[in-house]
């Protein structure tokens, strides 16, 4: 290439790499947070409750709170936890201050949906589990590790560009609960297990 | 005039410096630099601007092409991600580094930069995710307990230690992570290497250097743990939060990289008077 011609291709490629980068980082810093909850639905029968920070230990976790009254006093609440320690465990002693015995929990593993947890105090059910990106869930932590590490391989290549993390350690902690008061125990779990598997069915997380 | 002054800012040196100072910007933005690791950029961009004359800037097709796609890897995948504590992201100031000196210049003479690059470099290592996986942080904390108790028990408190706790009667403190002198102790190393590459210093005197900082590090980290180690027997939990937090950390940070700068100045300071001090031999 002609030296003169090359010269000023290059200076014309340096003002345009100051230009992108003036215009990417002014784009940076005035781009507006993601709603971290962007990817749930909101179901037509949900009276929002509560909209605010919750309080986990020192953490400022961001959740949401929902309710049916008229279904049983259904009530709905999803936590958005940036990263899992543990399992679900440690969140419902954390959050709901149930310190559960493993004869107070049935964990149901499901092949489409993942695995949740059913038990029953102060004369409510409660499901709670772990929503993760992959579009499953987990209730312990063995269970959520293997969502995080599955097929990692197609992964790199999101990661590599941003548009993923590598190894995804968000979960969005859903805790029902339902009154048992004129209700049966069974009837109380299919509710709660419905609810939980249209939340499932609409979640758009891709 | 005008003209001149217009020539001159689009010259290849001044386009090369601009885009310098705004990666400076995006990193800062992406890795929370404390105030040292802007002061390693500061000194590779002087040492640059310096021999600015000396530096060769002719750069080639390839050598361009593969510095841009470097840097607009970087601006994509800030603009897109949500994601700003894994590795990748921890090693942006290393892609940068790169993606400017190839803008730079030809990869042959990439050589030119060598203290340039081995400075930013240092702002790129991701300690945190190493950190983890080194055992010897443990020994550290156990050390930086002994220090702790030591200066506690020489200003008059009733302290005890076991392992790396170090308890005073209404309280204790366990140092561990963050709070041993593990990460000070590296920035303060790292320190060293940007004077010794700054400015050229005798070998004995960079041993000295090493020594100090080391002692440094530890000193200040220790007046940091029993200061915490007060406020915990004091019940002052707000206070004790606020110096156990990365922005109480900063503020010995900034001490001990001061104290050793000034340590340096003074040593220059002695040397300059001795030289005046000797008779000239014409």
């Amino acid at each position: 290439m002609n030296q003169s011609l090359w010269q000023k291709s290059r200076s014309i490629l340096l003002i345009f790499s100051s230009f992108s980068l003036v215009t990417t980082l002014f784009y940076i810093f005035i781009k507006p947070p993601k709603d971290v909850f962007h990817a749930l639905p909101v179901m037509s029968e949900w009276e929002s409750i509560e909209n605010h920070k919750i309080k986990i230990a020192y953490e400022g976790i961001e959740g949401k709170k929902y309710q049916e009254k008229d279904n049983h006093n259904l009530g709905i609440e999803i936590l958005f936890i940036p990263v899992l320690h543990g399992g679900n465990s440690g969140l419902i002693k954390s959050h709901l201050g149930f310190d559960l015995k493993s004869q107070d929990l049935t964990i149901v593993e499901d092949k489409n949906t993942g695995a949740y947890g059913l038990f029953t105090q102060n004369n409510s059910a409660y499901l709670s589990t772990c929503l993760h990106s992959q579009g499953k869930t987990a209730f312990n932590e063995r269970q959520f590790t293997e969502l995080v590490n599955y097929n990692l391989a197609s992964r790199i290549v999101p990661w590599v560009l941003g548009l993923s993390d590598f190894r995804d350690w968000r979960c969005y902690w859903i805790n029902m609960s339902v009154d048992l008061e004129n209700i049966t125990p069974k009837e109380a779990t299919q509710l709660l297990q419905k609810r939980l598997f249209d939340l499932i069915s609409q979640t758009k997380f891709k | 005039m005008n003209n001149k002054i217009k020539h001159k800012f689009f010259e290849d040196q001044f386009l090369l410096l601009s885009i310098a100072v705004l990666l400076i910007v995006f990193n800062w933005h992406f890795i929370n630099y404390n105030s040292t690791y802007l002061l390693f950029w500061c000194a590779a961009l002087s040492i640059a601007w310096q021999k600015k004359d000396q530096l060769d800037l002719k750069s080639n097709l390839l050598a361009t092409i593969i510095g841009l796609i470097l840097i607009a890897w970087l601006l994509f995948r800030g603009a897109v991600s949500e994601f700003q504590s894994d590795v990748i992201t921890r090693i942006y100031p290393l892609i940068s580094i790169a993606g400017i000196c190839l803008l730079a210049t030809k990869p042959s003479k990439i050589f030119q930069y060598w203290r340039e690059i081995i400075i930013v470099s240092m702002t790129g290592i991701p300690w945190e995710h190493i950190f983890a996986l080194v055992p010897t942080v443990g020994k550290i904390a156990i050390l930086d307990a002994k220090i702790a108790r030591l200066m506690l028990w020489y200003v008059g408190f009733d302290v005890r230690r076991v392992g790396n706790l170090v308890m005073l009667p209404s309280g204790s403190i366990k140092i561990a992570g963050v709070c041993s002198s593990f990460d000070l102790l590296g920035l303060m190393w790292q320190s060293c290497i940007v004077i010794c590459l700054y400015f050229a210093v005798a070998k004995n005197k960079k041993i000295l250097l090493i020594l100090c900082s080391t002692a440094i590090a530890f000193g200040v980290n220790g007046i940091r743990l029993c200061l915490m180690a007060v406020l915990v027997a004091n019940k002052s939990d707000r206070a004790f939060h606020y110096w156990h937090g990365s922005a109480g950390a900063e503020i010995f940070t900034t001490a001990a990289i001061l104290l050793l700068a000034a340590i340096y100045w003074l040593w220059i300071k002695k040397e300059e008077n001795i030289l005046d001090a000797r008779p000239t031999s014409s």
